[in-house]
């Protein structure tokens, strides 16, 4: 076991007391600790962090297995034989909400392998699941102890209590320095996108959306929400870039095939080419790609865009086709 | 005639056989069979020696029968006077019969066997009756032929009964009446040793010159003799040695011309001379004159009489001159060897012990030689007689070893220093001359190579002391008889002499050496007060050694023995170093299991009340290896058996020092085996098994640590606690740790019950930092569970102390919460309390001024603009000045400069700005005035309204960049930005609502490994 907080005695004992009330008004510490990160680093190299939502986070039905009530093995064994099964089991309770649980799971496994900072990271989790925001605070900072300072995911954690402790300027610091820990945390930038877009910092948001596509290009949400920034400031090709990429990788989000070619009817007046959009988004509906419906005759408008552009090349024809304009397609 | 010369012949025969019969040795006869005397038979001699003269008297009383029949047959005849010869003979026969008896009067035995015969016996009446038989013959027969004999006779008779005067006449008479008879020398020498006898040297002298002129007369010889004598005792030796030297010259003539021996008075002389000779002569000259007088005669003998004669008078210097003469001149006299060891003890007198003791080697030197030279004259298979000298250097060597091993024993004996070494040394010498020329018959030889071994040691001789002690086992193992207590002693003294000899290492021989002395020792005194020593020191030996295999089973037999390994026994020092160093072996061999069960065997036997010392010794060692035993086990990496046989140990061994220290290994060992759940329990535990132990703290802050990092705050709490306890001087410290701990780990109340403790005691901002986390932890308690009992007591200390900015800003929140109520004029009251506070921080003062704003600005907005027409001035005028009041609270608030407080101030001003646009465009007059007046006051209403409208614009402006320029992120900017577009006719867009981020878990990047 390494030596911990406790083990520098007052100096430590000031650590603690701060980590265990003044959490909150402590300013955050950045300071990294190579040997535990040495320590925990089997425990941390072999996982990503994946949000809850992912469908890859457990396949498992919350339970405390009978892996919790083992005995633990010596320290200079490594890791615990069932820590991996332990965690599963503990990511299928934070899954499904179920904090006692979680708690328990998350105890065997603090118990069981202490240099590894997940016992601690499912501690926080799960007193922060009861509102328990302090001791959900200091269990991350535990879990970052144990992580060397260097762990992206418990700074995430900490910006996500502190959110949650309506400290939204400091969840914010802390997020920055989880995603700048570890970039792959994408729901980070995202969340600081979204605050800066909020607060109308449209430059720092668009910073942070561009993080998301970074780390994980096909974000639906960063790249729609990019397009209407880039709308918002008159880059519109630039708009008409994001859609087209949410479009691609999100086919069946009929809100951006619209919004594709709203941009190209009304924004740029490329008839053609917002007839080709809804062309394909007839196709994908028609192929079952798309199960949600325009509040639009969408036939109507393509024949109407069709009339249009035979118009233009004869305009008494084209000004009756403009007149079939659907209403519900606006931001 | 011829019948009574044959009866004479017969009666005198018979007397003579009678007289022979006492005389001549045991002939073939069985009567003189039955009365020889056997050696050593007193008694029995005795009652021979009566039978004898019983047989004597016999024949004497027959004898004289006969004469006195005889004496009165020819009474008056001419054999009367031959007949009263015989009778006075007989009666001087008689005489000594009687004697005998007087002399045995004091005999039981005699005077059992003839008591009357004791009782009447006289020797002098006998005597008397002789002598007036005599008179009787010279009276009536003056003319008997043998009157010469009868007068030396009778005055022989008158001597013996000491009538010196009667004799002295009677010799007198001879000398003169029978000048040509035989007996005149005699007579002359009887005369001159009467006067001699009177010490009349002179008178003497003269009848002794007399004797000279008889130069054949058998005393001649006698009478030179007697004169020099006589000259002595006239202070005259020069002449007494010149009689005697003619005595000497006579003696050779006899000698040389074959006459009776008995004239020979040379060695007589000689003997005598030595006297005369210390009176006149240098010793230095006395050798050479006794050689020259004794001639072919051995001078030593006659020097050495010399020697006793200066010796006598303690001439010591003479003594030795002359026995060096001796040596020198007369290496083989007779009286060499008295000689030789007469100058030992001449040394020896004159305190000069180391020449006494090298002159007892030259005497041996002598001995040994002489004996050599005997030996050359013996046969093949002959064996050599033991000499004279042998025994007297024996002697004299045994003497002197003892009395100078005395003297330096009480002079030097008990010091530790070298002083006395010449006399030891000597004494020393002497112990080995006396043990090289002792026969095997001197029973002192056990006791004096005893004394010469004690000698030895103490002189530090050890190896030869040894040698000198054990040679006693040898003697009696010969047959030899020692004293028990001698035996004893000398056995375990040679072996302690051994070891002194050895010092530290053992050699191989030497340890065999001891084991046969100790074998010796052990055999003969099994029960000796040094077998248990001895048999500890052979163990001891091979111990040393360290061949242990050959020491354990020693040990163990003398350890172990049941006399000693019992209930109430004593343990003997010697029992408890074998145990001890039995234990040692199996320690040294690490066979713990085997010291445990030993040392387990010796508690069950020994009782504390006997051996308290001992005991919790042995408990030590039990404890020690029992400890030593589960080291074992986690060496050999059993750390589950080890942890539960450390717990064990500790539980069943509470009292013992190393229970804790057991403890603290079990503890340590169930963190090193992962086990941090088991071992910080443990350390917990030992606080209260073992609240004193060393590792106490340690252990303590390792287990808070290994509760710390599994999050298990609940119980590193209690941990620190405890720790707290052992750790005074950081008390408060670690109690606020445990404080915090109980905080977030559902203990709240507890939490700040301690946090107020731990306040009472401290002082300033210590004391306000703990009344703030007492503060935090009550209010998640009002907010989460609704219990605001403690935090409310917390806000009356701050209150109470006046602790700033504590008390004010709960003064702040109190006149919120009344605002938030409705009872806005106590809000603004309570605000009013600290407002004038400047020293206070601006965020209090601003927030307290904002709740005063905010009350009037309720104040402004139910001011109703609802009137007559007649009123309607002044329902505005107040609407105004309530907005003006509101207005400046706003600004006021805005002035501290806190932007949240500002955005808010900002805000709420442009709002009531807006608000009082609206409300004065809202004022319409009744459809009774004139129309144009109705007109004329809209427009001047309008006039009022706008430039309010702007106002109400430009602050709405603003608050959004001052929360802009605050970053404010609790979502006012989007608010505020919402309310400038609706004010400036802006379409209204949806205000975007941040949500959380999402949580994240770990996944494996190869979830198939994960549920193998």
């Amino acid at each position: 076991m390494r030596p911990l907080s406790l083990k520098t005695k007052f100096a430590a004992a000031v650590g603690i007391a701060a980590l265990a009330v003044g959490c909150s008004t402590a300013p955050i510490k950045k300071t990294e600790d190579a040997e535990a990160a040495k320590a925990s680093r089997v425990y941390l190299d072999s996982v990503l962090p994946l949000p809850v939502s992912s469908r890859l986070v457990s396949d498992v039905i919350c339970a405390v297995p009978a892996e919790a009530q083992k005995p633990a093995p010596g320290e200079k064994s490594g890791p615990s034989k069932d820590w991996k099964k332990l965690i599963a089991y503990a990511n299928a309770c934070a899954k499904a909400k179920s904090w006692g649980t979680l708690d328990t799971i998350a105890q065997a496994l603090a118990r069981a392998d202490l240099n590894s900072p997940w016992g601690a990271y499912f501690q926080s989790l799960a007193a922060e699941g009861i509102g328990e925001l302090q001791r959900a605070m200091w269990m991350a900072d535990l879990a970052q102890k144990k992580a060397g300072g260097r762990a992206g995911l418990f700074a995430y954690q900490k910006g996500r209590i502190l959110f949650a402790m309506k400290e939204t300027a400091r969840a914010m610091t802390e997020v920055q320095h989880a995603v700048e820990l570890d970039s792959r945390l994408v729901d980070g930038h995202l969340f600081l996108a979204d605050v800066y877009r909020r607060d109308l910092e449209p430059d720092r948001a668009v910073a942070s959306y561009k993080e998301v596509l970074k780390n994980e290009g096909d974000n639906y949400r960063a790249l729609t929400t990019l397009a209407e920034l880039s709308l918002e400031r008159g880059a519109n090709a630039e708009a008409i870039e994001y859609y087209s990429k949410a479009v691609h990788a999100h086919p069946a989000q009929l809100q951006a095939w619209l919004r594709l070619a709203y941009i190209y009817e009304t924004v740029q007046k490329n008839g053609a080419q917002a007839l080709v959009t809804y062309r394909d988004l007839k196709m994908s509906i028609d192929r079952g790609s798309v199960r949600e419906r325009p509040d639009f005759d969408l036939n109507a408008k393509i024949k109407a865009l069709e009339q249009a552009i035979q118009a233009s090349r004869a305009p008494a024809q084209a000004k009756a086709a403009i007149q079939g304009q659907p209403k519900s397609v606006k931001k | 005639m011829a019948a009574l010369i044959a009866t004479l012949a017969s009666t005198l025969a018979l007397t003579s056989t009678a007289l022979a019969a006492k005389k001549t040795q045991p002939g073939d006869s069985g009567v003189e069979r039955e009365l020889r005397f056997k050696e050593g038979d007193e008694s029995g001699n005795e009652v021979k020696a009566l039978k004898t003269e019983l047989l004597v008297i016999k024949s004497e009383k027959k004898a004289l029968d006969q004469l006195l029949r005889l004496e009165k047959k020819y009474k008056n005849t001419r054999m009367e006077a031959e007949i009263l010869f015989r009778l006075a003979e007989l009666y001087m026969r008689r005489a000594r019969s009687e004697r005998f008896f007087e002399v045995h009067r004091n005999s039981e035995r005699i005077m059992t066997f003839a008591p009357q015969l004791v009782k009447d016996a006289s020797e002098s009446a006998e005597i008397r009756k002789a002598i007036a038989h005599y008179q009787r013959i010279q009276e009536r027969f003056p003319r008997f032929h043998s009157m010469d004999t009868v007068l030396f006779n009778n005055a022989y008779a008158f001597q013996q009964i000491n009538d010196d005067k009667g004799a002295e006449a009677l010799f007198a008479k001879l000398v003169k009446e029978h000048g040509s008879s035989s007996l005149v020398a005699d007579s002359y020498l009887s005369m001159g040793e009467i006067r001699f006898k009177a010490r009349d040297f002179t008178g003497a002298l003269a009848h002794f010159k007399q004797i000279r002129r008889f130069p054949r007369a058998r005393v001649y010889p006698y009478g030179l003799y007697k004169a020099a004598w006589t000259h002595y005792n006239l202070q005259d030796a020069t002449s007494g040695m010149q009689q005697l030297e003619e005595v000497i010259k006579f003696g050779r003539e006899v000698a040389q011309n074959g006459w009776d021996s008995k004239l020979d008075l040379r060695k007589e002389a000689l003997n005598d001379l030595a006297l005369f000779y210390t009176e006149v002569r240098p010793s230095i000259q006395a050798v050479d004159y006794f050689m020259a007088q004794a001639r072919e005669l051995d001078a030593s003998v006659y020097s050495m009489r010399l020697v006793e004669l200066y010796k006598r008078h303690s001439r010591y210097n003479d003594v030795e001159v002359v026995l060096k003469d001796i040596l020198a001149k007369l290496p083989k006299g007779e009286a060499t060897a008295s000689a030789h060891e007469e100058l030992v003890w001449n040394y020896d007198r004159t305190k000069r012990q180391s020449f006494a003791v090298t002159q007892l080697a030259a005497f041996d030197d002598f001995c040994t030689q002489t004996q050599l030279d005997a030996a050359k004259n013996l046969k093949k298979g002959q064996v050599a007689p033991r000499l004279e000298c042998q025994d007297k250097i024996a002697d004299t060597s045994k003497r002197l070893a003892g009395k100078w091993h005395g003297i330096w024993k009480k002079a030097y004996g008990f010091t530790t220093g070298n002083g006395g070494q010449d006399i030891a040394a000597s004494a020393d010498r002497a112990y080995r001359l006396y043990l090289k020329s002792v026969g095997g018959k001197d029973v002192d030889q056990p006791s004096i190579r005893y004394a010469f071994a004690e000698l030895l040691f103490a002189r530090k001789e050890f190896r030869e002391a040894s040698e000198n002690y054990a040679a006693l086992g040898t003697f009696q193992k010969a047959g030899g008889k020692i004293e028990q207590k001698i035996s004893q002693d000398a056995a375990y003294a040679a072996i302690v002499s051994l070891e002194k000899a050895v010092g530290d290492k053992w050699s191989d021989p030497d340890e065999k050496r001891f084991g046969e002395l100790s074998e010796w020792y052990i055999s003969r005194h099994p029960e000796g007060p040094y077998s248990l020593e001895l048999r500890f020191k052979r163990a001891f030996i091979a111990y040393e050694k360290e061949r242990y295999d050959d020491a354990a089973p020693q040990f163990k037999k003398i350890g172990w023995a049941p006399e000693y390994v019992k209930p109430g026994a004593t343990i003997p020092e010697r029992v408890a170093k074998a145990q001890d160093l039995y234990l040692d072996i199996l320690n040294i061999k690490k066979d713990y299991k085997a010291i445990k069960e030993s040392a387990q065997i010796l508690l069950s036997a020994t009782s504390a009340s006997t051996a308290a010392p001992r005991t919790a010794h042995i408990e030590k060692i039990y404890r020690e290896a029992y400890f030593a035993e589960i080291q074992t086990r986690e060496e050999k990496g059993d750390l589950a058996g080890a942890v539960e046989a450390y717990k064990k140990f500790a539980l069943e061994n509470a009292a013992s020092e190393l229970a804790p220290k057991a403890w603290w290994n079990a503890s340590q060992l169930q963190f090193r085996m992962g086990d941090a759940t088991g071992g910080a329990n443990t350390c917990y535990q030992m606080h209260k098994i073992f609240p004193k132990s060393p590792n106490g703290r340690e252990c303590l802050t390792k287990a808070a640590n290994t509760f710390e990092s599994m999050g298990r705050l609940d119980l590193a709490a209690r941990v620190l606690l405890n720790l707290s306890e052992v750790e005074v001087e950081n008390q408060s410290k670690w109690r606020e740790v445990a404080a915090d701990f109980f905080a977030m780990s559902g203990s709240k109340d507890r939490a700040i019950t301690m946090y107020l403790k731990l306040a009472e005691v401290k002082k300033s901002d210590a004391m306000v930092a703990l009344l703030d986390k007492a503060a935090t932890v009550a209010n998640e308690m009002a907010t989460t569970g609704g219990d605001t009992k403690r935090l409310a007591e917390i806000e009356k200390l701050f209150t109470d102390k006046n602790i700033e900015p504590q008390a004010s800003r709960l003064v702040v929140e109190q006149a919120e919460a009344l605002f938030e109520k409705g009872d806005h004029t106590k809000a603004f009251n309570v605000a009013k309390r600290i407002i004038s506070k400047e020293s206070l921080p601006k965020s209090i003062l601003a927030r307290a001024r904002f709740v005063q704003a905010r009350v009037l600005e309720d104040e402004y907005r139910k001011q109703s603009v609802k009137a007559k027409v007649e009123r309607v001035g002044q329902v505005l005028a107040i609407k105004t000045e309530k907005l003006e009041k509101a207005q400046k609270a706003l600004q006021s608030a805005i002035r501290y400069g806190d932007p949240t407080v500002s955005v808010k101030a900002l805000h709420r001003l442009g709002d009531c700005y807006v608000d009082y646009a609206k409300t004065v465009r809202s004022m319409t007059l009744p459809a009774t005035v004139a129309a144009a007046d109705r007109e004329a006051f809209k427009n001047e209403i309008e006039q009022l309204a706008i430039p309010m409208e702007e106002k109400g614009i430009e602050s709405m402006n603003q608050a959004l960049e001052t929360a802009k320029k605050a970053q404010l992120r609790d979502g006012q900017i989007a608010d505020l930005q919402a309310e400038v577009n609706r004010l400036n006719l802006k379409p209204a867009t949806a205000i975007m609502t941040v949500a959380g981020p999402q949580i994240y878990l770990p996944v494996f990047r190869y979830s198939q490994e994960v549920m193998q």
